[in-house]
């Protein structure tokens, strides 16, 4: 299956929330969906998961239009998202079942697809919890659970690593991956870039609810790459070394993480050691000097600006 | 990993059937809640203790001579009464409440399940609490027959009674729930509206049951002819009110883009016929003509409550609204007045006015003619029936208008609420204005016998203070005044009128519209969609 996002636009007053936004992914790949708070993200994915309307555009899942068959959609999107409501008084498995219920299953079909994925997401010990005494990441895997109760083949999912310990996190990976694997078109927002580099195929860039970037992973990287991007540590005063960095030819967006300085060179490796020889001249006491694979953050700091609507 | 089900066929269905998620779901919240297991008990507690007392101070009170049958089903039935009157529809708004309560609705209404779906689950879990708590009363109202002086069909028709009534006040709870509107605007309603709705029907049934109207029913001289149709009336009246808000609550958690207001439309058409219908047979019956005033007061006010929420609303016609509008001339002629859009509604609801007096017309011509008595002969009578409700539709169907037209001159951009606003600003303002004005240039209020034309409140003034002669002219008056702004209004709107009719037309898809070919496999063979209706 084919989901396109075709010249979505989302107003709310005089607020463009999503404007003129086109992307599109398929069956069996995870695309993550990276941006700013308040990019437009969100509004993107509700109206993906039939929970608002456009303004204009259409999602198309196959030839069938969320905006004229928002009924039909349902029965192959399955929404995930960043909270799960107040259902304070009902147990895992109650929840469950009542999406169950509510896509249709019926007997031992449901009974079957409950308990199934209460297994599958690791829930089936704290099914006779109720959900107000669950901690987020086991409010999370509940979500998911009901998400895929009804067997959807397109997953959609708000920030579900948010809040999640790193265990939770490795284990919502996995779950992910299983899930492509399976052959469901997974779509995930999420601001924890480096995770979504390592199970993503593809991604969607996003910030004032325009598109940036969007396509598959090794498309952008390699779009990117004609940028080389090096990682530096010294043992030079950081204020100096980056007004030093800032005055070089051939750098782009100097930035410190941590006890490094990241920043991308044009051109060819000589540049770089054009570079280098440049720094050691002007006595910065460089202890490492290193090219660094550019993965989803690097991307998503070079094309951001973090302006919101 | 889970299946779906086939689609049933028409005499399968029955193998398919399931019971409703929302009631299954809904009934589990409230067996796990422990406000309503609280209640309950605690009315029990009260029953008992009201038993108990009434055994041992009633009998020592008035001797053993004395009944204390009523005495003690009073008091169970008030108790019943106050507690299933206030709480349930209280527990059940607020649960609604809270699964509508911002942007992040419930996922329940993203589910399959159809809107329909949803609110019959909702309306079936509060029938049943409604039960519940009833049932816990009734041994006690039984067992206040055993105490003699009630009989066994007066406890049975005030239960009854009781019960409907509670039904159509956890009904109005829900639709209040799922209302459009601004959380703070639900609780001012709940708490002014709802509040008044629950203690004025708390007083109807007390009023019926202590005034021994409902034993009363029994001991008529003509019971089938008397009192049954009395009982058929009320029990239709709470099935056709039922009905309406039943199809609100459909309506507001409908999708805008779905054609929502198609259902909501038809059944308000039969709504109010039924209603006109009721009071002319009512009245020709029992030979009571003034039987058919209530037409003339009911059926405007849901008119201009109707105008007030259609310019709500939006007013463009989505892509499956377009869709499903007839080609043929004359059904997409009918269509227009029943599909989405503020035009159609506003010209459906002045349709249903205009229907009305025509009803009228011929309810009196039929009665002149076939009744002793005789209605409306005179030209003189004709301005309380006919004139006076037609200028207040007339005159609040112009300023739905303008108050379009000022929202979209003005402030376009903002929500079309804003057009409801305008509307109640109209009505009020410029005579609050008048008011204060000619109070602070004369220190005195304005003359009962000024005629103001345009403003909506000197009518009620022309209606109650002057003689018939002038009171009259005065609503000529006023007649004239409401066309004249009708006219203006319409002027005003003349360009989006035009838009709204060219608008509505079958959907024409451009041939260049972008298509995704679609996979091979299986993968393409979406799911049937289930009629669960």
């Amino acid at each position: 299956m084919k989901i396109t996002v075709d010249h979505l636009r989302r107003e709310f007053g005089q607020t463009i929330a999503v404007d003129d936004v086109s992307f599109q992914f398929e069956s069996g790949q995870i695309f993550g969906f990276v941006g700013p708070n308040g990019a437009g993200k969100t509004t993107t994915m509700r109206i993906m998961a039939t929970l608002d309307e456009p303004t204009a555009g259409d999602v198309r899942l196959d030839n069938l239009s969320v905006v004229e068959d928002p009924e039909r959609a349902r029965h192959l999107i399955g929404f995930v998202p960043d909270e799960l409501r107040a259902y304070w008084d009902t147990t895992v498995n109650d929840y469950i079942d009542f999406f169950a219920r509510a896509y249709g299953l019926k007997g031992a079909h449901r009974e079957e697809a409950v308990n199934s994925m209460e297994e599958f997401t690791n829930v089936a010990g704290i099914a006779d919890k109720q959900l107000r005494a669950l901690s987020k990441g086991m409010k999370q895997r509940v979500s998911l659970a009901r998400a895929l109760v009804g067997d959807p083949e397109i997953l959609i999912l708000d920030e579900p690593a948010a809040g999640l310990d790193p265990r939770a996190r490795i284990e919502l990976r996995e779950l992910l991956s299983l899930l492509a694997d399976q052959g469901k078109a997974i779509f995930i927002s999420s601001h924890i870039l480096a995770e979504l580099t390592e199970i993503c195929h593809g991604a969607v860039i996003i910030e004032q609810g325009r598109i940036l970037e969007a396509g598959e992973t090794g498309e952008i990287l390699a779009k990117r790459e004609q940028k080389l991007t090096y990682a530096l540590r010294s043992m030079s005063n950081p204020d100096e070394l980056m007004r030093d960095l800032l005055q070089m030819p051939h750098i782009d967006h100097p930035r410190q993480a941590g006890n490094e300085f990241l920043f991308e060179v044009e051109g060819s490796e000589e540049n770089a050691f054009e570079l280098l020889n440049l720094l050691i001249q002007k006595n910065h006491r460089i202890i490492e000097f290193r090219q660094t694979k550019t993965n989803l953050e690097d991307i998503f700091m070079n094309i951001t600006e973090g302006k919101v609507q | 990993m889970s299946e779906t089900t086939d689609p049933p066929g028409r005499l399968s269905r029955f193998r398919y059937f399931d019971t409703n998620p929302v009631w299954v779901k809904d009934l589990r919240q409230a067996a796990r809640n422990w406000t309503v297991t609280g209640t309950l008990l605690l009315m029990l507690a009260v029953f008992y203790f009201i038993a108990l007392g009434t055994m041992i101070f009633g009998e020592t009170d008035s001797g053993a001579s004395s009944y204390v049958g009523p005495g003690i089903y009073s008091a169970i039935g008030i108790t019943t009464l106050i507690v299933a009157y206030i709480f349930i529809p209280i527990y059940v708004g607020i649960r609604t409440l809270m699964e509508r309560i911002s942007i992040n609705a419930d996922l329940q209404y993203i589910t399959t399940m159809t809107p329909q779906q949803i609110i019959r689950g909702k309306i079936l879990s509060s029938t049943y609490l409604i039960i519940l708590f009833y049932s816990a009363a009734v041994p006690f109202l039984v067992f206040s027959y055993l105490l003699r002086g009630i009989d066994l069909p007066t406890i049975l028709l005030s239960v009854v009674l009781t019960f409907l009534v509670n039904v159509l006040l956890t009904m109005g709870a829900i639709v209040l729930a799922l209302s459009p509107l601004h959380i703070i605007m639900k609780i001012l309603l709940a708490l002014f509206v709802g509040g008044n709705a629950i203690f004025s029907a708390m007083w109807f049934v007390i009023g019926a049951v202590a005034s021994n109207f409902i034993s009363g029913l029994f001991g008529m001289g003509s019971f089938w002819n008397e009192a049954v149709p009395l009982i058929i009336t009320f029990v239709l009246d709470a099935i056709l009110i039922a009905g309406l808000l039943y199809h609100t609550a459909v309506a507001f958690i409908t999708p805008t883009s779905a054609n929502r207001s198609k259902p909501l439309r038809i059944y308000v058409t039969f709504f109010c016929s039924m209603v006109v219908l009721q009071f002319y047979l009512w009245a020709w019956f029992t030979n009571e003509e003034d039987l058919y005033l209530p037409v003339v007061v009911i059926i405007p006010c849901l008119v201009i409550l109707g105008f007030l929420f259609s310019i709500a609303g939006r007013d463009d016609l989505s892509l499956r609204v377009q869709r499903d509008i007839p080609s043929s001339p004359f059904s997409r002629f009918v269509g227009f007045f029943f599909f989405n859009g503020t035009l159609s509604c506003l010209m459906w609801l002045l349709g249903l006015w205009i229907a009305t007096v025509f009803s009228l017309l011929i309810f009196n011509v039929l009665w002149n003619g076939f009744q002793a008595s005789s209605l409306i002969s005179d030209f003189d009578d004709i301005y309380l029936p006919y004139i006076a409700p037609s200028i207040f539709v007339l005159y609040c169907f112009a300023y739905a208008l303008l108050g379009l037209w000022l929202h979209r001159t003005f402030l376009p951009k903002k929500s079309p609420k804003l057009a409801s606003l305008f509307f109640i600003l109209l009505m009020l303002l410029p005579f609050l204005f008048l008011i204060i004005v000619y109070f602070v240039f004369t220190q005195d209020m304005i003359d009962e016998d000024w005629v103001i034309p345009g403003m909506v409140p000197n009518v009620f003034m022309v209606m109650g203070n002057y003689p018939e002669t002038d009171r009259n002219y005065g609503l000529w008056v006023h007649f004239a005044s409401s066309i004249l702004m009708v006219g203006v209004a319409l002027l005003f709107n003349s360009k989006w009128i035009i838009s709204q009719i060219k608008q509505f037309k079958p959907l024409q898809r451009s041939v260049d519209r972008p298509t995704v070919e679609p996979d091979s496999g299986d993968d393409n063979i979406l799911p049937p969609i289930i009629d669960r209706g």
